[in-house]
């Protein structure tokens, strides 16, 4: 049982970030807009609260917990939201192309994120080129003392920092206001029909800058997670990896539910990981780490056979709206 | 309703794990920190005699750029080395980002040709062959390399292949681990038989093999009962595989202390978040686990460039083939984390360090470890680099690995030694 909890607690904890970002690009896609920004927009994310972090840590003797907490906490909202307003104007505002210009955020945050990483640990003069967030990121990956006595009760089920509980929360608030609320059917309309929806007098313009910059900082909040909780606050560029495309995988998975998401990204989580505990040899993690793509592919594919409409993207994802088309 | 009360249910954990933190906070307790740094980098003094000419140019090509571990490590020797020369910073050029592809080539012949270097040094495995096209077109230029293994056979004479005995460096970095593993032991933390150390390693080559064994010869050295289990990634930089391999060693393989040889931080991070004591590789991470590192062992390539650079000048030719070794300084060791470590650490490795620099201490000294049983008397070693064993490399009792002269600068240890498990290899 305990090898099977912390299987489970490692895939949790891998599959957390995915999760941020799945919620985040479900909540923009169901406005309409495609947004291929995310992984950018979590490297943005996750520089900006290390930044954030950097500045108050260094700044004072004794780390003050709550500060500790907010200070990246808002830096990183802050920076999410900005490049995410960056990406609106650009695809609502000024009808630009959102592929080209969700791919260009992406080249955008990485690099972002790599140079002010970069300049960071030339700061540091460390002998090893990280930055280390240590003393506040200990706040963010502190857990109930009472987990560890629970055995794999408490392995499973309390032994995580508070964003790993704040990912499921989003990613159940976000299927019950899409699903339940008036704001949720409003969203629904505009990226299905924006025509239609600016008809029945819907703000779409609103709508889709809401959604986009609401869910640009939620997967924002994807890289925080990664620098400040998994990684116990170090930075190193390049250690966030590919996990917003396979954020934006989990999306088609999960067929735009945001509470599939939770499954299919602690699904995820266990496949990047499952190699060390089936002692898979070494030629065959690449194969292992695979599968969540092969997964996704088949998930279109099924998708589209099927045409369930229910099952379908919103159908107005990917293009502009402009009211004067005809 | 049933998702609504669950996100009700998810919002009050979050908030009581919220001041569950808020209120285990306490000051941070005093620490005694890292102490001094057992083999340092010495300070580089030009060698008495040598004149550096004005027009004196050199090139240094890198896989990555300095927010790489790896190749931070070579550019920092290489900036140190070049100011303390007095080499003017139109006369020396750094390539950063350079893939092992035919922009290699490029780099090579853009630092030969029009740049006009006259030496021109890649430090990675992968550059050697394309440094090997372009030393045949530039005769008059010195072309070096880190970690490669064809100078001696490719007949080429302006190639040169270049390493360091860091298999010294971690069986110090062996003896660390050791002893903390005796004082768990003597703490009565574990038993002698759950001494077992874990090891995150890239890739399954020589260099890591070597690595790992000497680690695991020091940490035996002084705590016999060890035992070792080593996972692969199969990638030297991914801070994911590693911190997973690391976790994965530490709660299903019951690893009691772990050390890595792969460039990212996983290993350290998950280490620390475990509270289990970690050796780490290729520079000093106190900073990021205060509360388990040990010790770090490097190369430091510094020594190295001012003997190529130096050579030139003199008019000197410069070995085909070179391995720095801790009497070069091209071995260093961090200081010991004095809040970690065990008593007796620092004596313990600084005997091993004199051993060392007399010589009558072998890491692979064949008395002391088994093949399936058996204490080699000889083994067949790829030298050449075609991977197949050719040359005997056991003489006098030891298996003489990283002998410049002899056979090559490189790592040739590739024998799974019994103490140690592989748990995820395939050959």
């Amino acid at each position: 049982m305990n090898f099977i909890a912390q299987f489970l607690q490692r895939a949790i904890l891998q599959g957390t970030p995915l999760l941020f970002g799945a919620t985040g690009e479900i909540i923009t896609e169901k406005s309409g807009n495609l947004n291929l920004g995310i992984p950018g927009i979590m490297y943005v994310g996750a520089i900006s609260g290390v930044i954030g972090g950097f500045f108050y840590q260094s700044s004072v003797k004794s780390v003050n917990p709550f500060l500790a907490i907010m200070i990246p906490l808002l830096s990183c909202l802050l920076g999410s939201l900005l490049v995410s307003l960056i990406y609106s104007f650009l695809t609502i505002t000024l009808h630009a192309n959102q592929n080209v210009t969700g791919l260009a955020l992406t080249t955008f945050g990485v690099g972002f994120g790599n140079f002010f990483g970069g300049s960071l640990i030339k700061i540091t003069k460390s002998e090893v080129p990280y930055v280390a967030l240590t003393k506040i990121a200990k706040y963010y990956h502190s857990s109930f003392p009472f987990a560890k006595k629970l055995g794999w009760f408490g392995t499973l089920f309390f032994s995580y920092g508070f964003l790993v509980y704040l990912a499921l929360i989003l990613a159940i608030v976000a299927t019950v206001l899409l699903k339940k609320s008036k704001v949720g059917l409003h969203l629904r309309a505009v990226g299905e029909n924006p025509a239609t929806a600016d008809a029945a007098g819907i703000p779409v313009t609103g709508y889709k800058y809401f959604a986009t910059c609401i869910g640009g900082m939620v997967a924002g909040l994807g890289g925080l997670y990664f620098i400040m909780d998994y990684s116990g606050g170090i930075w190193s560029n390049n250690g966030f990896g590919d996990r917003g495309w396979l954020a934006i995988a989990i999306v088609i998975f999960a067929i735009w539910r945001p509470n599939l998401a939770i499954f299919a990204s602690y699904l995820f989580g266990g496949l990047y990981i499952l190699f060390n505990y089936i002692n898979a040899s070494m030629q065959l993690i690449p194969i292992i780490q695979m599968i969540p793509y092969v997964v996704t592919i088949l998930a279109l594919i099924l998708t589209s056979i099927r045409k369930k409409r229910e099952n379908q993207p919103p159908a107005a994802l990917g293009q502009t709206y402009f009211r004067e088309d005809r | 309703m049933a998702k609504k009360i669950l996100a009700l249910v998810l919002a009050v954990v979050m908030c009581a794990t919220m001041i569950a933190t808020l209120a285990s906070c306490g000051k941070d307790d005093e620490k005694l920190g890292e102490g001094a740094e057992l083999l340092p980098r010495k300070t580089i003094t030009k060698t008495e005699g040598v004149t550096i000419p004005a027009d004196f140019k050199i090139g240094l090509i890198c896989l990555h750029d300095e927010n790489s571990t790896y190749d931070k490590n070579f550019i920092d020797a290489f900036k140190q080395v070049v100011t303390a020369l007095g080499i003017s910073s139109d006369n020396y050029f750094i390539k950063t980002g350079i893939g092992e592809d035919d922009t290699c080539e490029a780099a090579a012949r853009d630092l030969a040709g029009n740049k006009g270097c006259n030496i021109v040094f890649a430090d990675s495995f992968g550059h050697e062959q394309f440094l090997k096209k372009v030393a045949v077109d530039y005769p008059q230029v010195q072309f070096c390399h880190a970690t490669g293994t064809s100078a001696k056979t490719a007949g080429i004479a302006n190639l040169h292949n270049a390493f360091a005995s860091i298999y010294e460096g971690r069986y110090c970095a062996g003896i660390a681990a050791g002893m903390k593993l005796n004082e768990m032991i003597n703490k009565g933390e574990i038993t002698a038989d759950q001494a077992i150390i874990g090891y995150v390693g890239a890739f399954t080559y020589a260099e890591v093999v070597s690595g790992l064994t000497a680690f695991f010869l020091g940490a035996r050295s002084v705590c016999e009962s060890v035992t070792m289990k080593v996972r692969f990634t199969g990638s030297w930089y991914d801070q994911g595989k590693e911190q997973e391999a690391a976790s994965a060693l530490i709660t299903n393989d019951k690893c009691v202390l772990i050390s890595q040889h792969a460039d990212s931080l996983g290993a350290p991070t998950a280490c620390e978040q475990a509270g289990v004591p970690n050796v780490s590789y290729n520079g000093s991470t106190y900073s990021a686990g205060e509360n388990t590192f040990l010790i770090s062992s490097a190369i430091n390539w510094a020594p190295y460039f001012q003997y190529i650079i130096e050579q030139f000048c003199k008019g000197e030719a410069i070995a085909t083939d070179w391995c720095g070794t801790i009497a070069t300084n091209s071995v260093v060791l961090s200081g010991l984390n004095l809040d970690v470590i065990a008593e007796g650490t620092e004596a313990k490795i600084r005997e091993a360090i004199e051993g060392f620099k007399n010589g009558t201490l072998h890491v692979f000294d064949t008395s002391k470890w088994t093949l399936n049983g058996e204490h080699l008397t000889s083994y067949l070693a790829d030298v050449d680099g075609d991977f197949t064993g050719e040359t005997n490399v056991i003489h006098d009792g030891y298996f003489d690995e990283s002998n410049a002269v002899s056979f090559r600068s490189a790592p040739y240890f590739d024998i799974k030694i019994d103490g140690i498990t592989f748990l995820n290899e395939m050959f």
